[in-house]
């Protein structure tokens, strides 16, 4: 702290942006709904943050001040992104075709393992629940991500998006349940996809 | 699979999330042996949790907190007047040219490029290196992935598709004179509009094509130490920069207005 009125410092901001980066990228992922341009959504959140600092009023608030952040520019990336235009290109045209490589976009990428590529069946499966993630409410996801792949408590959870211990869970047990359904819908289930 | 009812349902999410006391877990795992429709239930969210860990897997964020710690005072100022961040032109092109760095050790893809054209430079202007951003080093990350995955947003392969992507990005359509300069990977700066760069080999070395409109022309900032040369040609409306490890500019003096 200084005498002109910031209340955290650079470097308690810094330590404090380091200690919950998983946390903030993971949060960020869940309103984009896909884990591409999570990272770029969590700099921006930062360079934002860093030039709002006098308004984080103390630490104990910083990842519910930072996580409204995250999801802002998160929302205004997905808006964005959402409306972009296609670049240029004319596929129809054979003299000034600009080719576009092929992009992952929203897909993730198969995991390769030790043993080999998944099984067809099984990065099937994971587009299916990445569907089925993309119809939840967006809290909802956010909760769900954050108990399932950071593996936080509810209170943490709670926290981070500024609700109660309570809605926390209420979200995760309901969106795992709709996530079943959705799945089941979908004529999916676990024996399927078992590796 | 059957819906589970209201209290199969509890159980299952107080199982899952470890908030069982023993004697209730025992007695639930029992049921769960029993039962395949609740059996079926479990499996199911054990697989999406598992997908989810797959799918949503926590990059190194090292560079990102790395240029959190080291971002300078003058962002820092504490009196919330900066406005949003924008990606700057400057910005942009630092980035781009930290993922260039990293990208020349990793592109290694042999091209078949033809002869190289004579520089020709006499109105390329070398400018003068002034520091790198931090934002930079951070933004090349991404760029860096980019640049190591092979996915360019576009491929020129004839002068005149390079001239469709520099009027659809930049507002003008430039010639490209040597055609064995070809082909450009190319994409638009985002967030910085009327912007777009383009990387190609030349005589085996990667090299930076910047195309600005001179309405938001600003000198790319490179770092000292970063071993690169910056040219910088007009021609209006446009600006080009070309940034390079060669001591002279080799696409510069090939491109004009049609």
């Amino acid at each position: 702290m200084d005498g002109d009125g910031i209340l955290v410092s650079h470097d308690e901001f810094a330590a404090l942006f380091q200690r919950s980066a998983q946390v903030l990228w993971c949060l960020a992922a869940a309103v984009l709904g896909r884990p591409k341009d999570a990272d770029d959504v969590l700099q921006e959140s930062a360079l934002i943050a860093l030039k709002k600092l006098d308004d984080l009023r103390d630490q104990d608030g910083f990842e519910a001040w930072m996580g409204q952040i995250v999801r802002y520019t998160a929302l205004n990336a997905r808006r964005k992104a959402d409306r972009r235009p296609p670049v240029v290109g004319d596929a129809g045209s054979d003299d000034c075709v600009l080719d576009r490589v092929a992009a992952p976009e929203d897909a993730p990428a198969p995991v390769v393992t030790a043993g080999g590529d998944l099984l067809p069946s099984q990065v099937a499966f994971d587009d299916q629940v990445l569907d089925a993630l993309r119809d939840l409410a967006e809290t909802a996801r956010a909760c769900l991500l954050m108990k399932t792949v950071m593996e936080l408590d509810y209170k943490h959870i709670a926290r981070v998006l500024g609700i109660a211990e309570g809605t926390a869970m209420s979200h995760v047990h309901r969106a795992r349940s709709r996530m079943r359904a959705a799945l089941s819908a979908e004529g999916l289930d676990a024996g399927r996809v078992a590796s | 699979m059957t819906p589970l009812d209201a209290r199969d349902e509890a159980d299952l999410q107080a199982w899952i999330d470890g908030t069982m006391d023993d004697a209730a877990s025992a007695v639930f795992e029992r049921r769960l042996a029993a039962d395949a429709g609740l059996r079926a239930a479990t499996d199911l969210d054990d697989a999406v949790a598992a997908s989810l860990r797959r799918t949503f897997v926590v990059p190194d964020l090292g560079a990102i907190v790395n240029a959190v710690k080291d971002a300078d005072g003058g962002v820092v100022d504490g009196k919330g007047s900066a406005t949003p961040f924008r990606p700057s032109w400057r910005v942009a092109a630092a980035t781009l040219i930290v993922g260039f760095a990293v990208g020349m050790a990793i592109w290694t893809e042999p091209r078949d490029d033809g002869p190289l054209p004579p520089a020709g430079m006499a109105t390329a202007e070398q400018i003068e290196f002034v520091a790198c951003t931090d934002d930079g080093n951070a933004l090349g990350c991404s760029l860096v992935e980019q640049i190591g995955q092979k996915l360019p947003l576009m491929t020129c392969k004839t002068p005149s598709s390079f001239t469709q992507a520099t009027q659809a990005n930049v507002g003008c359509g430039l010639n490209l004179r040597n055609p064995e300069a070809l082909p450009l990977d190319g994409r638009p700066i985002d967030g910085v509009p009327d912007a777009m760069a383009f990387t190609a080999r030349v005589d085996g070395r990667p090299v930076l094509l910047f195309i600005v409109h001179e309405q938001v022309d600003r000198r790319p900032e490179l770092s000292h130490a970063s071993g690169f040369r910056c040219f910088r040609r007009a021609i209006p409306p446009v600006v080009c920069y070309e940034i390079t490890t060669f001591n002279e500019a080799r696409l510069l003096g090939t491109i004009d207005r049609p």
